[in-house]
């Protein structure tokens, strides 16, 4: 058992607590945990960039939800048992579905297609960047990169909006 | 809101220096080291988070509310879209590298990508204190009494 699968085996038991929990408080706690976790698998697949924007992300959301959040310690209802037991079955079946498909998936490393040997090899001499991550995002596909900073102008601008109507119809 | 107890009022105003360096260090070496824009500038929305959360709605309110942290994203976004514009009129085409692109592993290299961190990490963290101020100044007329 590598540490990876140890991991993995850690960030499931962590979500079906998350879903499971009696308290709100307890379900954000286990939710932490799992974004932790996942942080370390990231590091572990050599993946330091996204560890890094994922750890600071989960703590925003984190932060968010225990401070906007009414009542950490209100008790969560529960749906009957049959629906529960149809939930798991699909969840089941899902997982089977997934294990079929991913035995078809390349070695870790030897992905198909040519753009990313290709990604690797140029970065450094076409934009003069160490960081082949920033390379990529910010010079090869810097459109894309545009594009996301305008969508988190647009979230952000929703946000404030819904805000802005709620507290006129307030007053 | 209101603020916390003196003591996390001394350590907020201890540490939130630290935090905004460390995000401007993230993108400031983002295209040498790992980072880039996104990480740093979620890194100086949490500096500002801490400060919301330790001196209360009322103080930060008065420096920076959400009409101005509006206006910081929106000039930033359309700097970062006359950057790609301006690429159009020049050899690698629409938002390109035009820029001179220096030695590897130097702080000033890699032409358009360290300004458009620049750019990207003002406008992440214009976003997320514009998301936070706007949840705090949503005034519930029955939140304080819930509040615990």
């Amino acid at each position: 058992m590598t540490i990876l699968q140890v991991l993995l085996v850690f960030m499931i038991i962590a979500a079906l607590i998350a879903v499971e929990a009696k308290e709100l408080l307890s379900a954000v706690i286990a939710l932490g945990t799992l974004g932790f976790a996942m942080a370390l698998c990231f590091l572990l697949l050599q993946a330091p960039d996204l560890a890094v924007i994922l750890l600071v992300v989960e703590m925003v959301v984190l932060t968010t939800v225990m401070t906007y959040t009414r009542k950490l310690s209100a008790p969560i209802e529960r749906r009957d048992w049959l629906l529960r037991l149809g939930a798991a079955a699909v969840v089941l079946s899902f997982m089977a579905i997934c294990g079929l498909a991913l035995k078809e998936l390349p070695r870790f490393g030897h992905a198909y297609g040519g753009f990313g040997r290709l990604y690797s090899t140029l970065a450094l001499q076409q934009t003069g960047a160490a960081n082949t991550v920033a390379a990529v995002a910010l010079d090869f596909r810097s459109y894309d990169t545009l594009a996301a900073a305008a969508l988190l102008f647009l979230v952000a601008l929703g946000v404030s909006s819904l805000i802005g109507k709620a507290e006129r119809k307030i007053k | 809101m209101k603020g916390m107890s003196p003591v996390i009022k001394v350590f907020a105003r201890a540490v939130t220096g630290g935090m905004v360096i460390f995000g401007f260090y993230l993108f400031l070496h983002g295209h040498v080291s790992h980072g880039a824009g996104f990480a740093g500038g979620v890194v100086i929305a949490l500096g500002m988070m801490l400060m919301l959360l330790a001196f209360g709605k009322d103080e930060v309110h008065k420096r920076l509310d959400r009409h101005r942290a509006l206006f910081i994203g929106a000039i930033i976004l359309l700097f970062l879209a006359a950057l790609a514009v301006i690429g159009f009129y020049s050899k690698p085409g629409f938002a390109g590298n035009y820029m001179a692109k220096g030695t590897p592993f130097a702080l000033l290299s890699s032409g358009t990508i360290i300004v458009s961190n620049i750019a990207l990490c003002l406008i992440t963290a214009a976003s997320l204190v514009w998301i936070f101020m706007s949840l705090v100044s949503f005034n519930r007329p029955d939140a304080d009494a819930e509040e615990q």
